[in-house]
């Protein structure tokens, strides 16, 4: 045996410790990149060579470059992932609407409410005070208001929901196609050499991980390294072939109801299939688009708008039930004038409707007496101010008692969110907690590999020295 | 386990915004004094206070309802205690006229009861707050019908007719109001009718026992040929005896308005208890509302020093996170 297999092992040590040290700057390059999995060189020692002494080893060869990255963590944290950001949007929505509601505070609807049945029974001991008609008819206006502000601010808010979907779905059509561009390079890769590139195949993570945030979303893998994306049922992504998703409003012809779905297009722009989400910010911002800020929704679930539009129809419709049988100050004859408290223009909606002009214009005019000529009698207002405690007003409830449940409805969702986001958040720091202590750069660790490493380079590099020097005594012994 | 750089500071941030959040919202309840800041964290008690203020807002209105009730009948019953007053005196002028001999003074008497009948009309026409209060539910000279001969819009008017034998003044009390009640809520449950009306004071709506003080005054004032007494014209035994029989109906009428007073007076106490009885109701409902939405300052104040000392630790070991590794050993 001569001296060049010490020169050639010695080489192979060199290199090898290189990578050891890539490996390591690399790691320490990415402790606070995203996604990133630590890279470990994995070592062999080099097929042994017959000697006259038996078989001496041939050196260290680099197998491959390990990394840690499990499928189980993956998919337990994009699963996690969709519900946090489910349950970040509801959140986000739930505070909104408190804060358009004006809750928790002092001028919330149940003041205004209030105020207005208190207008009708001081109306009852002093009917004839054209000065309380006139303040009744200012409570009433600020009610009318007030119900519109929040009408408007809810349409406004369900207007932005929209917008979000639209961009939610930009990203994740972008998210997708980067899914699908990434996986035919990592094909691409491994079908030339042998392993993966992690760095796309960490990249390719990061980014489902992204798209999970956006729909729920289901990964199985595919060939060459490739993985394949469905969103309930629905495949999305297959190798670098892939499809994009596109929301679609619909206008129901009857009622008018505008709800809003996602749809699967091929590349041309035809519908492919409905993907009926189930988890994602995408399904959490529909479910609000097309049921809670929506006033004419037929879901029969519990729709802020929807109730309000309710209670408002309803109270209206009573009021004037009430005031079409009552006479003013001026009037003296049968049959009543058939005055309206509310009225509307088209059909009854929070929208449509105003205090009726002519009472605004002539507070005399107000009809809170039941008989004609009897400007004492206040049957009418009696019978408006009763409605305040009157049990059947709505859904078995009275007026105050049908909007504190409102309130208490979105409080009692908005607890169960913070609630579950709790555990969801604690669970996800669990798992991404475990993940990193798999995957995750201790700098610690990247420091002794780093001495480690550095050691192994410069002995590698002393065996080429002393191989040299053997190599030039060998060539001296010949003068 | 495996500690890395991640685990070491993503728990770190996750603690770190649940303690600063938390004691955002102490600092915020001490410094509203209110105990719910968050729609979504105590949603019960939420809806709690919502009940309760429901209650407080529906009890302060039946109080103003019953301060108002109580003003307009002590102002009905100190009215009716002035006509009540005038009713006896003209009893009492009447039972002089009987010891009167001259003629002259019975016309003079007549007269005097012809002034306290106009107060009498006056005090019946008297308003409280801008609304009649004898005149039924029509409260107001608007709504007070005019008939012929009459010449205003309020609810009792002494109208002067033909001159008859029966009534050789002309002179009649008309009543242009009704008789119906004015009644307001006191409570969820219970209601009042605040007005006193005219067939509570007198026997009928056509005041045929007011009018006896009319008659009175044709008595005092005119002989039985309907002509002004002279000088001469004395009582006779039948203008005596009607003079008696009218001083008998005078008196009735003054005990029936007394009644009707009295029964003023039991509805005073009787608002008076209820009004006692909402304000312990408010009270109660205020204490309930202020335990479940009022901030307990004691106990959310240790719980700010608790977070605040919580989150001094946190930073402590948050500058610690920062600390060397062993890179920082390594010459």
């Amino acid at each position: 045996m001569g001296v060049s297999p010490s020169l050639e092992i010695a080489k192979r040590a060199l290199i090898a410790q290189r990578l050891g040290l890539d490996a390591t700057s690399e790691n320490i390059a990415n402790v606070n990149t995203p996604g990133y999995s630590r890279r470990v060189p994995s070592f062999t020692e080099g097929e042994p060579l017959p000697s006259r002494n038996g078989f001496i080893g041939n050196g260290v060869l680099v197998s491959k470059l390990r990394t840690f990255r499990e499928e189980f963590f993956d998919r337990q944290i994009r699963r996690s992932l969709s519900n946090l950001s489910t349950l970040e949007t509801d959140d986000t929505i739930i505070r909104r609407i408190a804060v358009i509601l004006g809750e928790p505070g002092e001028n919330s609807l149940n003041s205004i409410i209030s105020d207005f049945f208190n207008s009708f029974e001081d109306l009852t001991y002093k009917p004839t005070d054209v000065s309380l008609r006139q303040r009744t008819i200012t409570i009433a206006q600020t009610f009318v208001g007030r119900f519109k502000e929040i009408a408007n601010q809810l349409n406004e808010t369900r207007q932005q929901v929209l917008t979000d979907i639209n961009d939610t779905v930009k990203q994740a059509n972008k998210l997708i196609k980067e899914i699908a561009d990434l996986n035919y390079k990592i094909a691409s890769v491994n079908s030339k050499m042998e392993g993966e590139n992690q760095s796309l195949v960490d990249q390719r993570a990061t980014k489902i991980e992204e798209l999970s945030k956006l729909i729920d979303v289901n990964v199985t893998q595919g060939d060459f390294g490739t993985v394949n994306i469905f969103s309930n049922g629905i495949n999305l992504v297959t190798g670098n072939s892939y499809n994009q998703l596109k929301p679609k409003e619909t206008i129901d012809g009857v009622t008018g109801e505008r709800s809003v779905s996602i749809l699967k297009i091929d590349s041309s722009g035809r519908e492919l299939a409905t993907i009926n989400l189930q988890n994602g910010k995408l399904h959490s911002l529909m479910s609000h688009y097309n049921i809670t800020l929506d006033d004419k929704d037929s879901s029969g679930k519990f729709s802020v708008a929807k109730s309000l539009e309710d209670f408002f129809t309803t109270f209206v419709n009573e009021i004037n039930s009430f005031t079409q049988n009552g006479y003013g100050l001026d009037d003296t004859t049968a049959p009543p004038p058939g005055r309206q408290f509310f009225t509307y223009t088209g059909s009854l909606s929070i929208l449509t409707t105003d205090v009726n002009s002519e009472l605004i214009a002539d507070p005399r005019k107000l009809p809170i007496a039941g008989y004609p000529g009897e400007v004492g009698d206040s049957s009418i207002a009696k019978q408006i101010s009763a409605l305040a405690t009157d049990s059947s007003f709505l859904s078995n409830q009275t007026p105050d008692e049908y909007i504190t449940n409102l309130v208490g409805n979105i409080g009692d969702i908005g607890a169960q969110i913070s609630s579950l986001y709790t555990i969801s958040k604690t669970a996800n720091d669990q798992l991404l907690n475990q993940r990193e202590s798999l995957i995750g750069v201790n700098l610690d660790e990247e420091a002794i590999n780093l001495v480690k490493y550095q050691k192994a380079f410069e002995a590698a590099s002393r065996v080429v020295s002393a191989t040299n020097d053997l190599l030039t005594t060998l060539v001296n012994l010949g003068r | 386990m495996r500690v890395t750089q991640f685990s070491k500071y993503m728990p770190y941030l996750s603690n770190l915004e649940e303690i600063q959040s938390r004691k955002y919202l102490n600092e915020l309840r001490l410094s509203t004094g209110k105990q719910i800041v968050d729609i979504s964290e105590t949603p019960d008690l939420l809806v709690q206070k919502k009940r309760f203020e429901h209650q407080i807002n529906l009890h302060r209105q039946y109080k103003k309802n019953i301060e108002y009730a109580i003003n307009f009948v002590q102002h009905t019953s100190e009215t009716l205690e002035t006509i009540a007053n005038n009713v006896q005196k003209i009893r009492e002028i009447a039972i002089s006229a009987t010891q009167i001999g001259a003629a002259q003074d019975v016309s003079t008497l007549g007269k005097q009861i012809r002034g306290i009948l106009d107060d009498i009309i006056n005090n019946l026409n008297s308003d409280f707050d801008g609304q009649f209060i004898f005149s039924g539910n029509l409260l107001t000279a608007d709504s007070i019908p005019q008939p012929p001969g009459s010449n205003n819009n309020l609810p009792f008017e002494i109208i002067e007719e033909i001159p008859t034998s029966d009534n050789p003044s002309g002179l009649k009390i008309i009543f242009k109001g009704n008789t119906k009640k004015i009644v307001i809520n006191t409570g969820k449950f219970t209601s009042e009718a605040l007005n006193t009306t005219a067939d509570e004071l007198f026997s009928d709506t056509l005041l045929s026992d007011l009018n006896k003080i009319v008659d009175l005054y044709n008595l005092l004032v005119y002989n039985k040929n309907g002509v002004l007494r002279s000088e001469t014209d004395l009582f006779n035994t039948d203008d005596l005896s009607k003079l008696n029989i009218y001083q008998k109906e005078i008196g009735k009428m003054f005990d029936k308005l007394n009644r009707a007073n009295s029964r003023n007076g039991a509805l005073i106490n009787r608002l008076e208890v209820q009004k006692d009885q909402t304000n312990s109701l408010i009270t109660v409902f205020e204490g309930y509302r202020s335990k479940v939405a009022d901030a307990d300052y004691a106990s959310t104040a240790i719980k700010l020093t608790k977070d605040q000392s919580t989150l001094q630790f946190a930073l402590q070991v948050g500058a610690r996170l920062t600390q060397a590794t062993l890179f920082d050993f390594l010459r």
